[in-house]
């Protein structure tokens, strides 16, 4: 019952870091249909930011959360006029080529400049542990439960209410009646490519304190944030999110019975499985091909 | 009729890339008339409206709104001074209400009217009225055609840019399409720029016809000159030269 | 046969200029950099006739290269039966592996299908360092002794590096021969037509997994072979052979080269497998500089070094092939590339023509019912078209016509209904299966393959007529000029005003041209019913007039057509029967004119 309770707890964790990764690029391939293969690499951008501003300029933790998303919101703007806005218009594949010519470039650069050695961080909420029921559980990890349903909720009110949030679906649904009625695909590309880097830089500051960081940190975890988008129905930002869920507690369930390597085999046979059924997803509509 | 120009086309050259599509292309459009395009396919008609629009760039030549040159300006930019577009093909947020896609056709806008504005549009297309909660997707072809120009028409424009309105629509539709067109010009002062490939009925409707040809305007004249010039019929309407003819 | 030599040329030089590097620049420096580079040359030019012919993104080629490798190795360890059985056995399993990754891959469409090459690589190399029994995981298979080539005269086992490297420029040349073969033959026109448009392929009879497999298949056997060399060339195999980073490098020298272009591949393997040697000083920034070099790549130049080439073509006054425009579709301007037709020009006449006499077959559709998310689009309708009757479906928008066609030519599965030709229960077969039974449709956009001439168009669709055996007969011929095939083709190009662009890619026809070689498309091969989607849709009054009087003269000819067509003037004209649909459910049949009177049609469908 406790080892139930923890994997629990260890699966929606894993699940938070899946769902924020896999959301921005339901977001990213929803709005503006490119399927943005740096993605992953910009969720080890943002843990080196914390590693920097923890490590050299010793700020603490609290402090330095707020400033990595910051600098991911930056680094969000030169991503978008340096490669996003010039492949837009381009077919799908050189899309898919320049975002992971950009993929290569960051994680080499990363090898380079901090060396293969992981990194670990100290967060002080680490440490400190609950206790509910048997289980006893870091409030690190309370924390990113916390702050991945405060990041979703924003981005649902975001889409919802707000002005560039309907422009945002506008485009998405048809991008030409958008420029028609007067939304600047520009901007509101702009505005998709930040969220989506802003919510990688949520995943890299909250969850990286738990793992390691090092430059191939998001090898796998984008791997399964792209099963989570294709089995939750390319650009439904809500069925990448259920997905992601789904197998993150999918994982930490098989892990209780086989060793971790094989559960990534496991969660990338399911997903093939998933797709032989029903080639659209599981929460996939037939309408968008 | 007379009166100023208010869009008016200068020696326009356009194209995409190293394509060049529109090769000197100039004429005038007087306020509350209606004019079709017509021409065979590929020869810049659809890249024309583009090009007033701003969703093409002009390489060459002016466009001119009310006297005002606005050759240099975004697409927004266009639709905020007056210029609308229904692009080809279906142009409406399928997924969101009649409704919402009213509202989204004022994006551009930020004054109070707009409520009153979408109630103007019900009472214009009454067909739409009852169907304000239902999404536009679930709307028919010819209804849907109707929400477009609708939306168009929520920015008040002075020009409004239509391509082939009567692409995949049943007879009965077209006719309705047609005559909503004309009524808008003759009761809201709107100058309308058609493509039609079904130009015959086009024409009928029309004050103006322009015929585009590799890139150019090779005839201009009324309606009823268009429907009676031997080359025109000919080529472009299928009908004999002679229009006596049996 | 001259011809041949000449397009052979260069390749022979750059074949000769190899043979000739070691005992031009014998150090071992230089050989092993060759020896990289052919290695890469052999992945590379496999590897495009899956992203550049059949135009799939994946990520699973190097799975094919690894499993080459530890095949070679496995035996080579273990009971030593030479190379030409690891080849065999590499080739045979590589390519029975892609055909397992393949067939559930290619159900995924474009990115998925990319997405999910890359599950599949993930799970590759997950397999190769943790099946620790076999592949020893990250203690690699070690002590792989030199390959033993079995030859007729003699055993070879090359030793020294110059040994090594003429085995691999072999193996290299055999890649580019085999893959030179395939697209020089029918089935290279299928791969285009595969990739241009696997829905219209699928239309007109070809199976696009089949096809695609195939190509698929190739590339894996291929790789493979060269994982043979490369275990006995490094006497060692760990898990990294399957690592994704060898995509990174084919990516980019297929991107780089540009897709679908075998000099342009060839290229820039060369460039890349010689440049990280250049790139030394900085080594470890080299994979950095690559990614770097491959996004300016794509954002500046995307046609790659082909573009240079063709470039270089025009410079010389060599004419020079048109780009490939679906392998480049890069944005609006591949759209409207349209050249505006000479449009003055009087209708061209059109005789109605005689010909031999084409058996029409009957169509019965009883009961047929499709829904669409809650809403019946087609409910409980039956019908039957006669042998060499024209029959129009009419009604408004959204009255369930396209549907019905969609339904009837296998593209849309069906709730209830059971439609039958000539006799025979045809529900439930694939577009293909029912295309080679005689059954064939157009549709009401342009479905054409842009790549191919309109020749080629037309001799793609023949092939999918063709049953399945003769289908793949064909395939290993020529697609030069067949005299038979051609004459038809000439024929009705001639009578639809097409023949001066026979040659021209598809893609630079104007919208009605292109529409008038989806209907030669649908004719060549005669069928038995014909399902007509708004032919004259879009088109300007002359190719309508053209499309009724091909109409009319192919049903006079005996051949049966169901027409769904707005245009009621024409459907007047030309119909024996009218059937009007109104919201899924026929309202009304029969004579054309009478059916016009009637009513409650006006009422539904003119709204008079």
């Amino acid at each position: 019952m406790e080892l139930l309770l923890n994997q629990l707890i260890n699966g929606l964790t894993a699940g938070s870091e899946y769902a924020l990764i896999a959301a921005g690029l339901a977001l990213i391939f929803g709005v503006l249909e490119v399927v943005n293969f740096a993605h992953g690499e910009f969720y080890m951008l943002s843990s080196y930011y914390l590693y920097l501003l923890m490590t050299r300029y010793n700020l603490p933790y609290v402090v330095a959360v707020p400033l990595v998303i910051v600098a991911m919101i930056l680094s969000g703007v030169i991503f978008y006029y340096l490669v996003i806005r010039r492949v837009l218009s381009r077919s799908w594949q050189l899309q898919l080529i320049a975002t992971l010519a950009l993929s290569i470039v960051m994680v080499n650069t990363a090898i380079v400049l901090s060396g293969p050695v992981p990194k670990y961080l100290e967060s002080p909420l680490n440490s400190q542990i609950v206790q509910i029921g048997m289980a006893s559980i870091s409030v690190q990890r309370l924390v990113v439960l916390a702050a991945t349903a405060i990041s979703f909720a924003t981005l649902y009110a975001v889409l919802k209410y707000t002005r560039i949030g309907k422009a945002m679906r506008a485009v998405a649904q048809n991008r030409e009646a958008a420029a028609a009625v007067g939304i600047s695909v520009e901007k509101v590309g702009l505005a998709t490519v930040v969220a989506g880097c802003a919510l990688a830089g949520v995943a890299g500051a909250l969850i990286s304190p738990l793992y390691t960081i090092h430059p191939g940190m998001a090898a796998l975890v984008i791997i399964k944030a792209f099963a989570a988008v294709i089995v939750g129905g390319f650009g439904n930002v809500t069925g990448a999110v259920l997905a992601a869920f789904l197998i993150g507690l999918l994982e930490a369930l098989v892990t209780t019975v086989l060793p971790s390597e094989y559960a990534d085999a496991f969660v990338f046979g399911g997903m093939i499985l998933v797709l032989l059924v029903r080639p659209h997803g599981l929460f996939g509509r037939v309408a968008r091909s | 009729m007379a009166g100023e120009p208010v869009l008016q086309l200068q020696d326009v050259h356009a194209g995409y890339g190293e394509i060049r599509i529109l090769k000197g292309v100039s004429f005038a459009i007087e306020p509350g008339t209606v004019t079709s395009v017509i021409g065979a396919n590929g020869a810049g008609k659809s890249t024309l409206l583009k090009t007033i629009f701003g969703m093409v760039q002009a390489s060459d030549g002016a466009i001119r709104l009310d006297g005002r040159d606005v050759t240099g300006l975004k697409s927004e930019e266009r639709l905020q001074r007056g210029i609308a577009i229904v692009p080809q093909g279906r142009c409406n947020f399928p997924l969101m209400s009649v409704q919402e896609n009213l509202e989204l056709g004022a994006f551009i806008r930020r004054d109070g009217d707009i409520k009153a504005d979408i109630e103007a549009m019900y009472g214009l297309f009454s067909s739409l009225d009852a169907k304000r909660k239902v999404i536009a997707g679930n709307l028919s072809g010819g209804e849907q055609q109707m929400l477009e120009i609708a939306m168009a028409l929520m920015t008040r424009p002075r020009v409004m840019l239509l391509d082939e309105p009567s692409l995949g629509l049943s007879p009965r539709m077209l006719d309705y399409v047609f005559s909503s067109i004309r009524d808008l010009a003759r009761g809201h002062g709107t100058a309308i720029l058609m493509v039609e490939q079904n130009a015959v009925q086009a024409l009928r409707i029309s004050d103006r016809g322009i015929v585009i040809e590799l890139g150019r305007v090779s005839h201009q004249g009324s309606g009823v000159e268009m429907l009676s010039e031997p080359d025109v019929r000919r080529a472009y309407l299928g009908l004999p030269a002679d229009r006596n003819a049996p | 046969m001259a011809a041949t030599l000449r397009n052979d040329a260069p390749l022979l030089a750059l074949l000769a200029a190899a043979a000739i590097l070691p005992f031009v620049a014998p150090s071992p420096y230089y050989l092993s950099i060759g020896i990289n580079t052919l290695i890469i040359v052999c992945l590379a030019v496999a590897f495009d006739l899956v992203v550049g012919r059949v135009g799939a993104l994946s990520f699973a080629q190097p799975v094919f290269f690894g499993f080459g490798a530890y095949v070679a190795a496995l035996i080579a360890t273990t009971f030593g039966a030479g190379f030409w059985v690891e080849a065999l056995v590499a080739a045979v399993g590589g390519f029975a592996l892609s055909v397992a990754i393949g067939i559930p891959a290619f159900r995924l469409s474009l990115h998925s299908f990319a997405i999910g090459t890359l599950g599949f690589a993930t799970i590759a190399q997950l397999v190769a360092q943790n099946w620790m029994s076999v592949t020893g995981g990250p203690l690699c298979i070690t002590g792989i002794p030199r390959a033993q080539i079995g030859l007729p005269f003699a055993q070879f086992t090359p030793r020294t590096l110059t040994e090594q490297y003429f085995l691999i420029l072999a193996i290299a040349a055999l890649t580019v021969f085999v893959v030179r073969q395939l697209i020089g033959r029918r089935i290279g026109l299928a791969f285009s037509a595969v990739r241009d448009d696997p829905t219209l392929a699928a239309s007109q009879g070809i199976r696009p997994l089949s096809i695609r497999l195939s190509a698929f298949g190739a590339a894996a056997a291929l790789s493979a072979i060269a994982g043979v060399f490369t275990a006995h060339f490094q006497g060692v195999v760990c898990p990294d052979s399957v690592a994704t980073s060898y995509t990174v490098m084919l990516l980019i020298v297929a991107f780089v080269g540009g897709r679908g272009s075998l000099r342009g591949v060839l290229a820039a393997a060369i460039i890349f497998g010689v440049a990280p040697q250049l790139l030394r000083v900085a080594d470890e920034w080299r994979l950095a500089i690559f990614g770097a070099l491959l996004l300016v790549t794509v954002l500046t130049v995307p046609d790659g070094i082909e573009r240079i080439f063709q470039l270089i073509e025009r410079a010389l006054g060599l004419g020079g092939r048109n780009l490939v425009p679906a392998a480049i579709a890069t944005g609006p301007a591949a759209i409207p590339a349209e050249p505006a037709p000479a449009t003055t020009q009087a209708p061209v006449p059109v005789e109605v023509p005689v010909g031999e006499a084409l058996p029409g077959g009957a169509l019965q559709v009883t009961g047929l019912r499709k829904t669409y998310g809650g809403v019946t689009a087609v409910n409980d309708l039956d019908f039957e078209v006669k042998a060499g009757e024209l029959v129009s479906l009419i009604g408004p928008n959204g009255s369930g016509k396209s549907t019905t066609l969609d339904c009837i030519s296998g593209l849309s599965p069906f709730d209830a209904g059971t439609i039958v030709l000539d006799g025979q229960n045809i529900s439930g077969w694939s577009p293909a299966r029912l295309a080679k039974a005689g059954l064939v449709r157009t549709f009401q956009a342009t479905r054409v393959y842009t790549t191919l001439t309109p020749r080629e168009n037309l001799v793609v669709a023949a092939l999918g007529r063709a049953p399945t055996l003769y289908e793949w007969r064909q395939y290993a011929r020529s697609r030069g000029a067949t005299p038979g095939l051609d004459a038809r083709i000439d024929d009705i190009l001639g009578r639809l005003g097409l023949a001066a662009m026979r040659d021209r890619p598809t893609g630079e026809l104007s919208y009605g041209q292109r529409k008038l070689v989806q209907f030669a498309a649908s004719v060549i091969v005669p069928p038995r019913i014909l399902l007509l989607d708004e032919p004259l849709a879009g088109v300007n009054p002359t190719i309508g007039n053209i499309f009724k009087q091909q109409i009319v003269a192919f049903n006079r000819r005996g051949l049966t057509i169901v027409l769904v067509e707005h245009n009621l003037e024409v459907v007047v004209d030309v119909s024996h029967r009218l059937i009007v649909l109104d919201r899924g459910t026929k309202i009304a049949e029969g004579d054309p004119r009478t059916v016009m009177a009637q009513a409650h049609v006006q009422e539904a469908y003119l709204g008079r």
